[in-house]
């Protein structure tokens, strides 16, 4: 972790060929000792990225270098849906195709690009949500974001490619992600000053730092909800010298975008909390993990750890680390997270044992949301009262919300915990509206005559990301659109959502054509969203279903 | 002391519930769990209620005084779905198969009640490995419970196998360079090698030994028998 200028994070469309002095080179720029077993996966992520694939001769090697075997290599690549062994195209795009893309249109741009681009060097995928959903279309090429491609300007992106035009010579507006902030609130809009919620820590014990989070009532903004000060609280107990901080910014949701806001605006606030967490639970240091679709913050973000390391906050005492993920959404999974960031496969691990007892490496690990840390940070700025002042009493505080569809006004909404969904429409210009789902697929779905729920940590759909849909959608493709995302990023562990996710697929499939059996094939689905609830492994699992129970819900409703 | 179903179960610190439940001669269905290897909790069949959770039984720990309950009709019909879903995602051709009778998986299928696939067919297309001289990889019958990986690991310290990929391209996958089992220093003698609880995993040679009739599970259920192989000898079970 010593240079901040990474030639792999660069935008290209030309890859050098395979050179071990350019690969060790590279992984020597980054880390003292990149050889580390367990930084495999993270030497994965940067082989791909300079060099656009992980072929034969670099898997050989890496597991020279590294120690790990070939088989184990290869098992890493065929879990992480960004690492690939084959030969790369000039150009490979990856279109984000979350049904609000899909509203916006990205199956005729699809149509369209493929038509105009054919014969060029290049691979056209879809992907799930890059959470850019306040900018459809949105795709990825060869990792960076083009971000609004419409029927205009759809030509002269197919020209450049055509034309071979090096990544890094396209116009800088095409890769312009806008993160206005709609409507502003506490942790968007304080006068925050650097430093002083550490210098506000270190005048405090341990306990006093966890009982000031404990007594804003801070809770898990990643969706859980779960109380922060009871996390930090557990770890700190641990008798265990080594002790580790986890941010999870994997905002993997379809429709979630709220994180990408303060990884890219608010970088020192989440830093800042982090070291917070770490003087409250005494770690050693700490990790953030980066979802692979926001390598466009990875420089960014570094800078801002160089900042702090200049600045002496980062130090041999308690340094941060920063890793990329590679295209799978359980790793938003703190236990997923966990393995991939020890350099595994994401595979949920059972719990108990929880991250704060036996987390990363087997150590005592605290595993927050970016915007978590942001809020203590926060709370250690302005006081636990400020925090609590707005919001509701389980749910104090305010929060992010990623708002995207069939409203005037999509993008980012600070509200206190507890506005109800109708007064969100109202903000964000919403018309004529069927349906809102809030929290992602996981989620819940919200009918009209339930918009005066509250958003807050009372009532399901809490992650943050509010998705819009107005009368002229299908509630079908809505729910097709969910489940085939579950279908895509179950991990495989278990049996009901390894298998369960893709049978459901199937039954939605024979409901919609089979008219006649229509009965059954709904009491089938919902035996087997119950199936998944009830004995799935983890989150993922457990909540794949609920997208056809919400649907059903519907139809029944309307019916 | 716990209560299984009722049952007061005698427990030692550290052991999870199926564990103790396996010690004390009590049957909770089961695949991917063997008492000689760290639980994985993959296959979900052994799932239990306690304090309204319900719970894998292999993963969770017992606690004294806890209620668990694994005999219910609730449970009894989620596990049904549970091995159906395992049918359908597969390839599983019982009546040819060399397993047939002595497969965990048909017996539990059996046990429960099984008549049908109720899920539509997966049939997916998996690549087969014949490249080792004594065993046969038949990935179509592989139901991804990593005993094998787990055997190889703890006891025959080769760890050979190893699961790749994700979601319904989860497969079993062999540590040589060319990823064929043939490569490995895999043997007949393994642990491994005899550890499957399904067809997955073949000796070339000496199938079909039984008719049958006198097959490891044709008079004795699963839930009395215990999970056996039946080269294993079947002293690990009650």
């Amino acid at each position: 972790m010593v240079n901040p200028i990474n030639d792999w994070l660069t935008a290209k469309s030309d890859f050098p060929s395979w050179s071990t002095d350019l690969a060790e080179q590279t992984l020597l720029r980054h880390y003292h000792n990149p050889f580390l077993p367990e930084r495999v996966l993270q030497n994965l992520v940067i082989l791909q990225q300079l060099f656009g694939h992980i072929s034969l001769p670099m898997q050989e090697w890496l597991s020279r270098k590294s120690g790990v075997h070939i088989a184990d290599l290869r098992a890493l690549i065929s879990f992480y849906l960004f690492l690939e062994e084959a030969k790369p195209c000039r150009y490979h795009l990856r279109f984000a195709d979350n049904i609000i893309e899909q509203h916006a249109g990205v199956n005729e741009l699809i149509e369209q690009v493929k038509e105009k681009l054919c014969g060029c060097d290049c691979k056209i995928e879809t992907t799930s949500c890059i959470g850019l959903s306040d900018h459809p279309v949105s795709l990825l090429v060869n990792g960076f974001p083009v971000t609004r491609l419409t029927a205009d300007n759809v030509n002269d992106f197919c020209q450049l490619i055509r034309r071979g035009a090096p990544l890094q010579d396209w116009p800088r507006s095409w890769f312009a992600v806008n993160n206005l902030i709609r409507h502003k609130g506490p942790l968007t809009a304080y006068p925050y000053q650097a430093g002083q919620g550490i210098a506000q820590a270190k005048s405090l014990s341990r306990e006093q730092i966890i009982d000031l989070i404990g007594d804003a009532g801070l809770r898990g903004m990643g969706g859980a909800g779960f109380p922060t000060a009871f996390k930090w609280h557990w770890c700190e107990q641990q008798n265990e010298p080594i002790k580790y901080i986890a941010c999870n910014a994997d905002e993997g949701e379809p429709g979630t975008f709220k994180d990408r806001y303060y990884l890219s605006q608010q970088t020192d606030q989440m830093i800042e909390g982090m070291i917070i967490a770490a003087l409250a639970v005494g770690a050693v240091r700490g990790f953030i993990y980066l979802r692979g679709e926001y390598l466009y913050l990875y420089q960014p973000i570094e800078k801002g750890l160089q900042r702090w390391r200049e600045q002496g906050y980062l130090n041999a005492d308690f340094d941060i680390e920063l890793h990329l993920g590679a295209g799978a959404y359980i790793c938003g999974e703190e236990s997923a997270m966990i393995e991939s960031l020890a350099g595994k496969r994401g595979i949920p691990t059972p719990k108990p044992p929880f991250p704060g007892e036996k987390g990363l490496f087997d150590k005592p690990t605290v595993v927050n949301n970016v915007e978590t840390f942001v809020a203590a940070t926060y709370i250690l700025q302005q006081g636990s009262k400020a925090f609590k002042s707005v919001g509701t009493e389980k749910s104090p505080g305010s929060r992010l919300h990623s708002v995207s569809g069939d409203c005037q006004q999509p993008g980012l909404y600070e509200l206190p915990q507890g506005t109800p969904v109708r007064e969100l429409l109202a903000l964000c210009d919403a018309k004529d509206t069927l349906c809102v789902q809030a929290g992602g697929p996981s989620g819940a779905l919200y009918l009209p005559h339930q918009f005066d729920t509250p958003l807050d940590f009372e009532n399901p759909g809490r992650g943050g990301s509010v998705m819009v849909f107005n009368r002229s959608r299908s509630l079908m493709d809505i729910t097709r659109n969910f489940i085939q995302f579950f279908r895509h990023e179950s991990c495989g562990f278990c049996t009901p959502c390894r298998a369960g996710t893709v049978a459901m697929c199937n039954l939605l499939e024979r409901y919609e054509h089979q008219p006649t059996l229509k009965e059954q094939n709904k009491s089938d689905m919902i035996e087997l969203a119950q199936l998944m609830q009830q004995t799935s492994h983890c989150g993922l699992g457990k909540t794949a279903g609920l997208p056809i129970l919400n649907f059903l819900n519907l139809v029944e409703h309307h019916e | 002391m716990f209560q299984l179903d009722g049952n007061p179960i005698a427990f030692s610190k550290g052991d999870s519930i199926l564990q103790a439940a396996h010690k004390a001669g009590y049957y909770i269905p089961h695949l991917c769990f063997h008492p000689d290897f760290k639980a994985h909790g993959s296959c979900r069949l052994c799932v239990v209620d306690v304090k309204g959770k319900t719970v894998s039984a292999c993963t969770q720990p017992a606690e004294d005084k806890l209620e668990v309950y694994s005999d219910t009709a609730e449970l009894r019909q989620s596990r049904l779905r549970l091995i159906q879903l395992l049918f359908a995602e597969g390839n599983h051709y019982c009546p040819s198969c060399e397993v047939s009778g002595n497969c965990q998986l048909q017996a539990l299928a059996y046990d429960l009640g099984m008549t049908h696939y109720h899920y539509d067919p997966f049939s997916p297309l998996r690549q087969q490995d014949g490249s080792h001289s004594q065993l046969f990889i038949d990935q179509d019958r592989c139901i991804q419970c990593d005993l094998c990986g787990r055997a190889s690991q703890e006891q025959d310290l080769k760890s050979v196998y190893l699961l790749a990929g994700r979601g319904q391209d989860t497969h079993l996958a062999f540590r040589s360079h060319n990823g064929q089992l043939g490569s490995t220093n895999a043997s007949m003698d393994d642990r491994a090698a005899h550890i499957c609880p399904v067809g997955c995993i073949l000796p070339k040679a000496g199938n079909y030994p039984d008719i049958a009739g006198e097959r490891l599970y044709d008079k004795i259920p699963i839930h009395t028998q215990g999970n056996h192989r039946r080269d294993e000898g079947g002293q690990d079970e009650p």
